[in-house]
């Protein structure tokens, strides 16, 4: 009974906190270069150059694409582990497609995206879609979109 | 090279034949085919000499205490992973000494959890952060690009 | 693991039995050295045991320790190229005590052939790329399958059949010089 009132209070701060890894990076990106060559003072300056590139690129993000990617990243946190190692694999595999054909199939899951998902099944079995894409490009399409949240069908143009 | 497998397939297979699981149709045809490629039994023959000689490598033996001084680092590291206010908080103060324990230690966790990052990241932290930029950069990647064609179905 | 994340210990000491000697052989061959190698594994372990409450069932055990094990023997040989303490990787010590003898005894002449072939493999192997590197010892000598040297490796099974199929091809190449029986002679 002691420890029940201090666990209890401990627990409610830990739960208040976002993922610690969030945490660590947000705190590494508004750190001064110097602050953050101490805090990274453990690595190589090969590996310590590569993730401030990292971070750098983080910033240069746009603001609208920024909210979008942080809403993506917000959803894949609450996938259960093996949902994400599954989803790292489809997105791994979408990495290796040629560069021509990863533009497109990026396009199409955009797309679809912003179509009902009650319609993508149909649509990726259109003739259209079994056309333009092979069977293992559709299933990286069906693997993402498992995985996505929808997004506002604002403009279908694009 | 003219025979008809294309390379990565040919390893493969070799492989497979090299491990003993090619069987049945499979190893038949395999050995057929090997029987009248010149390339493939180039391979078989390189591949077999390389795998001997790369077994030939032995590492030495292992240290007699590894396990004994494994199993040190993992207590010393159990004593430096427990924070002290825990250690603190269980042992026998009485129920009088509970709340200001406990608000004590949420003064000190806030303190730790609002103030700058530590002097030097510890390595797992690192790693947490290197694993989330890859998963941050491979969403990215699948974000929608100017050049991106443009998609429309029928529907 | 998953009992070992019940907190049992005897099976942390059950883990430790089975993969110890494979970790650390896997960490000699990507690092060249003995002393570092089982740092490196204590290192492993160590992590193992730590990240015992978040480990996740969903990846086979073999995958998941093979990928912390890689990625600190591939940051050991990143950190020590660019701080330039290379061990010489022929030291006599070290290429003795690794030569399989054979059941008959070797000539002084057969064995110096011996440790010549050694080194040559042992520096073939260090100039593969890290990840044929990483690729050939799970392969050749952890008999891993592609699905788990991907996963060790992070990256695709067809990534791994092309890492593989490269590394080969290079070694075959390097050591061709070599005959497959153990004096060691050089066919040219």
């Amino acid at each position: 009974m002691k420890l029940l009132l201090p666990l209890i209070l401990f627990a409610a701060t830990l739960a208040a906190q976002p993922a610690p890894g969030k945490v660590l990076i947000e705190r590494l990106r508004r750190m001064t270069p110097a602050e953050r060559q101490r805090a990274l003072a453990r690595m190589s300056p090969e590996r310590r150059e590569a993730l401030e590139r990292r971070l750098n690129s983080l910033d240069r993000i746009q603001p609208g694409v920024r909210d979008s990617l942080q809403h993506d990243f917000e959803s894949f946190q609450k996938l259960s582990p093996q949902e994400k190692s599954e989803f790292r694999r489809t997105l791994r595999d979408i990495s290796e497609l040629p560069a021509e054909r990863r533009r497109i199939v990026r396009a199409a899951i955009h797309h679809l995206r912003k179509r009902p998902p009650l319609l993508h099944e149909r649509i990726l079995n259109s003739h259209n879609f079994t056309e333009r894409f092979s069977e293992d490009e559709r299933k990286l399409i069906r693997e993402s979109l498992r995985y996505l949240e929808p997004l506002e069908a604002t403009d279908l143009s694009h | 090279m003219n025979c008809l497998l294309k390379p990565p397939e040919q390893q493969a297979l070799l492989f497979r034949y090299l491990a003993g699981d090619l069987t049945g149709e499979t190893l038949c045809s395999w050995q057929r085919h090997v029987a009248s490629c010149p390339d493939c039994q180039h391979l078989v023959q390189s591949q077999e000499n390389l795998e001997a000689i790369l077994s030939s490598w032995q590492p030495p033996a292992i240290s007699a205490d590894f396990d004994q001084k494994l199993w040190a680092r993992i207590e010393l590291d159990r004593q430096h992973t427990q924070p002290w206010w825990l250690r603190y908080l269980s042992l026998d103060w009485g129920w009088r000494l509970a709340v200001p324990a406990a608000l004590t230690a949420c003064l000190i966790l806030g303190f730790f959890v609002l103030s700058p990052a530590p002097e030097v990241m510890q390595a797992e932290d690192i790693e947490q952060v290197e694993r989330m930029l890859d998963d941050l950069e491979a969403l990215q990647a699948l974000h929608p690009q100017p050049e991106d064609p443009r998609i429309q179905d029928s529907l | 693991m998953l009992r070992v994340q019940e907190g049992d210990d005897s099976s942390f000491a059950l883990l430790l039995e089975k993969y110890r000697n494979p970790v650390i052989h896997f960490l000699y061959r990507m690092v060249q050295n003995q002393a570092i190698a089982e740092e490196l594994a204590q290192e492993v372990f160590l992590r193992v045991y730590r990240s015992r409450a978040s480990y996740e069932p969903t990846a086979r055990f073999t995958t998941w320790l093979f990928r912390i094990t890689t990625h600190l023997a591939l940051n050991h040989i990143r950190d020590r190229r660019k701080h330039q303490l290379l061990t010489p990787i022929d030291s006599p010590s070290e290429t003795f005590t690794s030569i399989q003898l054979a059941d008959k005894e070797l000539t002084s002449e057969q064995r110096l052939l011996m440790q010549a072939r050694l080194a040559e493999v042992r520096r073939a192997i260090e100039q593969l790329p890290e990840k044929q590197r990483s690729a050939v010892l799970m392969h050749k000598y952890q008999e891993m399958d592609y699905s788990q040297i991907a996963g060790a490796l992070s990256c695709s099974e067809s990534a791994v059949k092309s890492l593989l199929f490269r590394a080969y091809e290079t070694l075959r190449t390097r050591l061709k010089h070599f005959s497959p029986d153990g004096a060691g002679q050089k066919l040219d």
